[in-house]
């Protein structure tokens, strides 16, 4: 957990989000088609992602990008076949006092 | 064939203040419980666990439909655990056996508060009467219950989930668990011992 939250706030910044830029945003095209097409899927994932957890973007050995869900304080760090990218804390103390029950928003 | 229902709050929304808010009580059994509710529905529609008893169906689920139903049992349970003008010492028959196996009351609270403390994550913590009679405090994480374990019989619960403390208490469960001490319902759980 303290792995995955130094993590997270790397993940986050003012005057940043929106589309994926540069290396990352030309491989999210090419593999899911759009942006939108790849948010909705890790959004699926992440909406699903039952109670304490964590959604992961992370580029396996052949290159390829892959979303994961882990449970509590599961980490794609003990993955070695993974480069972990970016994470959503899905955890309810994450989002709770800004958005109470509604992780969509 | 029926759809479950959302079961009534046993008490009114801002009964359990200060302990509980009535805005804790809105989202947790308003929009949480509601939602277990909605989605148990949605997954056993149409199927033949439409005829089956909510107990029955969490016996034998797994993945989702375990997760929503037997959330949709735990935070009926939770209700029942919690009143107003309630809480303190155990009474009646649960209370003498509490201080038959533990020596006393507080001494029972803080082996209960130490497992609920330490129970990792969104988890919920149980006081279980055993087959041999003899009382256990149990934790189960996520949707997990003890209702599955037909060698014990519930008595008492605790959600551990962020969103049962989290308007109310922020990090700090501690807190949260002196304010459940304040609200427990020691006549439903004499009713569970029996």
């Amino acid at each position: 957990q303290v792995w995955n939250h130094t993590f997270y706030w790397n993940c986050l910044a003012p005057n940043a989000g929106g589309t994926a830029t540069g290396k990352i945003g030309t491989a999210i095209i090419k593999q899911f088609g759009s942006f939108e097409a790849f948010q909705e899927k890790f959004n699926d994932k992440a909406i699903n992602n039952f109670a304490s957890s964590w959604t992961w973007l992370v580029k396996k050995e052949d290159g390829t990008l892959d979303i994961i869900n882990t449970s509590n304080a599961g980490t794609p760090l003990t993955d070695n076949s993974v480069t972990v990218l970016l994470t959503v804390d899905l955890w309810e103390h994450a989002y709770y006092i800004d958005y109470r029950n509604v992780r969509p928003n | 064939i029926m759809a479950f229902e959302l079961p009534a709050l046993p008490f009114a929304k801002n009964a359990l203040e200060p302990h509980i808010s009535a805005e804790t009580l809105e989202y947790h059994h308003g929009k949480h419980h509601a939602t277990y509710i909605l989605k148990l529905n949605g997954l056993i529609e149409g199927t033949e666990l439409e005829e089956k008893s909510l107990e029955d169906i969490i016996q034998s689920a797994t993945g989702p439909l375990f997760n929503n139903a037997a959330q949709v049992w735990n935070h009926t349970f939770y209700w029942n655990c919690l009143a107003p003008n309630a809480g303190g010492t155990a009474t009646g028959k649960i209370g003498t056996a509490i201080i038959k196996q533990f020596g006393s009351f507080e001494a029972f609270q803080e082996k209960f508060n130490d497992k609920a403390i330490n129970n990792f994550a969104s988890s919920w913590t149980w006081l279980v009467k055993k087959e041999d009679g003899t009382l256990d405090i149990i934790n189960t994480s996520n949707a997990g219950t003890p209702l599955t374990d037909n060698s014990v019989t519930v008595l008492l619960t605790v959600d551990l989930w962020e969103h049962a403390y989290y308007i109310d208490y922020r990090n700090v469960r501690p807190n949260y668990l002196k304010g459940f001490w304040a609200l427990v319902n020691w006549d439903f759980v004499n009713n569970n011992f029996a």
